[in-house]
């Protein structure tokens, strides 16, 4: 069975009582001093202080560096730098904008910007999965792992809400917005760092129109759930009837329709005392399901 | 290990609605950028793009599906109806089997962004539908494929700029070869953009007349719009239904410059990396490898870096034949990689090279041989395909007749 060691979590996470933008940290200022919020995206500068938290206490050699991955899920990406270069140019004229913003519209810029700050040379994939994405990306390591291409790496997701979609989000979330910043994990071999849990299975399905569960995926549904104790997922989702009804139940409270899905329900899994669980959460806009299924040694 | 094949083909690009149509006017050469008429010329420095022109097929869809996809999904869609119907299978046939739809992008629903932003400017954005917020995300392409045939099962959208259309095909091939899948759709698409469009014309990568990929005097990209779809088949399954087979994919490899966002390492360390991880992932020598469709931009760094990174895995005696079918079709962005692949599935099956078009003089410090305006016979049974981008995200397709 192939399992996936997570290592370490670097989290940068916007909102009350947690980080702000009017100050990059001290940690992620040091080691990138010549890194401005006015030049770069704010997902790209999200992701950077998550990697560095993640990578604290790392020390990656040049040997590491060279297939060291990073793996990115967003729902929006960088839409935020898009709406800013596009409105620039309508205002403007298409002659006036900066070309050093372009950059920033790329949904790959908070990835690839990862991987070129910090050196990481291995694939650098960036996935734009909804609020699937931080499970998928997640999975994509896994299963990438079984395959060959993915070794070692930093995995996870980031969010960012354009300003003047802050209005819409709230509506799309009964309310509740969205959860922005970036969550990443050291994942992989990373010598003796032990592991705070271990990846042991994904899957990933978009429901039928009907919101039918599709057949030919039934022999990929059933062993997910072996001798798992706990869930955590979202209330309300399709396949309620197909989950185990012996498994504790902790369900996240909202913002589902982002990147960021699956974070909450990870950091209580950790600190929780239950050793097998799986992670799951919800793109009702493509009723696309997702589940991780961890375990802790 | 599953081995994976190539049972249809989509595409859609400027040079035309349909794989037939777009191969033969390729072989003969034909340049399909031209003047812009999708936006207000007279806004932008340079004045040319690749548009689809043929729009056909998207009218008389958007006519009978009146708002339900976005364009990008749109083009997906009918891409993916092009190569169900030349791998002779219907929607109904793989409603029941293990399928799933991976797709690359660089912009995704970038049309829906711009009416977004355009309603910013306007202060109007209160009016618009919440399920905006939904529809401009990325993963929708991949969705509305999945939606519009009434299927089930994965899906993905690789964001990973202009070689993101390799990354979906790539991860098709792992899920065929790991046994999660017996059929993917996975390919690349890309909208016209005017977002794209500002930025390329402001970073002063566009050539004002035409793409020249290795010639001397090239002086950049066109940016352009497409889509291209790989049916990919369990090769057993392929076989038992008696399918055209168009070739393997073998191999795939990803790699990362880490150097900068815009620029390629001068040395090409990430398009070496990814070429030499998908020769290994197919198990074949650098030898063996009897042509290479090229990301081949025509701006001055890439073709340089490119050819630097060709000339270091295959020796520089070795005159490799090197193509860029961008000189025909302009760089349609995400979907680049993707119809590159499909061409490079024809040309091995049909034993043909196509041409590099525009080429006019020999720049000391690219390729040797990038098989200049002229289609030519071919006898080699393995293809490699480039596909680079912003960021220094490199991928490539190893595929074998």
């Amino acid at each position: 069975m192939t399992t996936l060691a997570i290592h370490r979590m670097g989290k940068a996470l916007l909102g009350p009582g947690a980080l702000s933008l009017e100050g990059l940290p001290a940690e992620f200022q040091k080691r990138f001093p010549e890194v401005s919020p006015k030049y770069i995206d704010t997902a790209s500068l999200l992701a950077g202080i998550a990697a560095v938290e993640a990578l604290q206490g790392s020390n990656l050699t040049e040997e590491e560096r060279k297939d060291f991955s990073v793996v990115l899920g967003s729902a929006l990406g960088t839409l935020e730098s898009v709406l800013d270069f596009d409105g620039q140019a309508l205002q403007k004229g298409p002659n006036a904008v900066n070309p050093m913003d372009f950059p920033n519209t790329v949904a790959n810029a908070p990835g690839s910007r990862v991987g070129i700050w910090l050196q990481l040379k291995g694939p650098n994939v960036t996935l734009t999965n909804g609020g699937t994405a931080f499970l998928d990306a997640l999975g994509f390591a896994w299963e990438a792992l079984k395959g060959g291409l993915f070794r070692r790496g930093l995995v996870g997701a980031v969010e960012r809400v354009p300003e003047p979609l802050r209005g819409l989000a709230q509506k799309i979330t009964g309310g509740k917005g969205a959860q922005e910043g970036a969550c990443l994990l050291l994942a992989g071999g990373t010598g003796s760092m032990p592991p705070l849990f271990e990846v042991l299975d994904y899957f990933s399905v978009q429901l039928r129109r009907d919101l039918a569960f599709p057949s030919a995926f039934i022999s990929r549904w059933e062993p997910l759930w072996e001798g798992v104790e706990w869930l955590g997922c979202p209330l309300g989702v399709p396949l309620e009837e197909r989950f185990p009804t012996k498994v504790d139940r902790w369900a996240s409270s909202g913002g589902q329709e982002f990147g960021l899905g699956g974070v909450g329900a990870m950091e209580a899994f950790l600190t929780s005392s239950r050793r097998l669980a799986v992670l799951g959460a919800y793109s009702p806009g493509e009723r696309k399901l997702s589940f991780v299924k961890i375990g802790k040694k | 290990m599953k081995r994976t094949v190539v049972t249809g083909l989509g595409v859609l690009c400027p040079l035309g609605d349909g794989v037939e149509k777009t191969w033969q006017a390729m072989v003969e050469g034909k340049v399909g950028t031209g003047p812009l008429t999708l936006l207000d010329p007279a806004l932008y420095r340079v004045k040319i793009g690749g548009e689809i022109k043929d729009r056909s097929r998207i009218e008389a869809f958007e006519k009978a599906h009146p708002g339900k996809y976005e364009a990008a999904s749109v083009l997906s869609i009918l891409a993916c109806e092009e190569a169900l119907a030349l791998a002779r299978l219907t929607p109904k046939d793989l409603g029941e089997l293990r399928i799933g739809c991976f797709l690359g992008t660089t912009m995704g629903e970038v049309q829906l962004a711009e009416r977004l932003s355009e309603a910013s400017v306007r202060g109007t954005l209160e009016g618009m539908d919440p399920s905006a917020l939904e529809r401009v995300q990325g993963s929708r392409m991949a969705h509305s494929v999945m939606d519009h045939f009434e299927w089930g099962g994965p899906t993905m959208v690789f964001c990973n700029a202009c070689a993101s259309g390799n990354y979906a095909i790539g991860w098709g091939l792992e899920q065929i070869r790991q046994g999660n899948l017996e059929v993917a759709l996975c390919g690349g698409v890309d909208v016209f953009s005017r977002v794209a469009f500002a930025g390329f014309n402001r970073l002063l990568s566009l050539t004002p007349d035409k793409c020249r990929p290795f010639s001397a005097n090239r002086k950049g990209l066109v940016v352009s719009e497409g889509a291209g779809i790989l049916l990919l088949e369990e090769e057993g399954r392929a076989k038992a239904r008696g399918a055209h087979i168009y070739c393997e994919v073998k191999g795939y490899g990803l790699g990362m410059d880490a150097h900068h966002m815009t620029s390629p390492h001068p040395e090409g360390t990430g398009a070496y990396e990814s070429m030499g991880r998908a020769l290994k992932d197919a198990g074949l020598s650098p030898s063996e490898v009897g042509f290479i469709s090229a990301h081949g931009t025509g701006t001055p760094a890439n073709d340089k870096t490119e050819s630097i990174a060709i000339q270091k895995l295959f020796g520089t005696d070795r005159k490799v034949p090197v193509n860029s079918i961008k000189s025909m079709i302009g760089h349609t962005m995400g979907a680049a990689s993707a119809i590159e692949a499909a061409m490079s599935c024809l040309s091995l099956d049909k034993g043909t090279l196509l041409p590099t078009m525009n080429w006019e003089s020999r720049d000391a410090e690219c390729v040797a041989d990038c098989v200049p305006n002229q289609a030519r016979p071919f006898q080699g049974k393995v293809a490699i395909s480039n596909s680079f981008a912003f960021g220094g995200n490199t991928s490539c397709l190893v595929m074998v007749k």
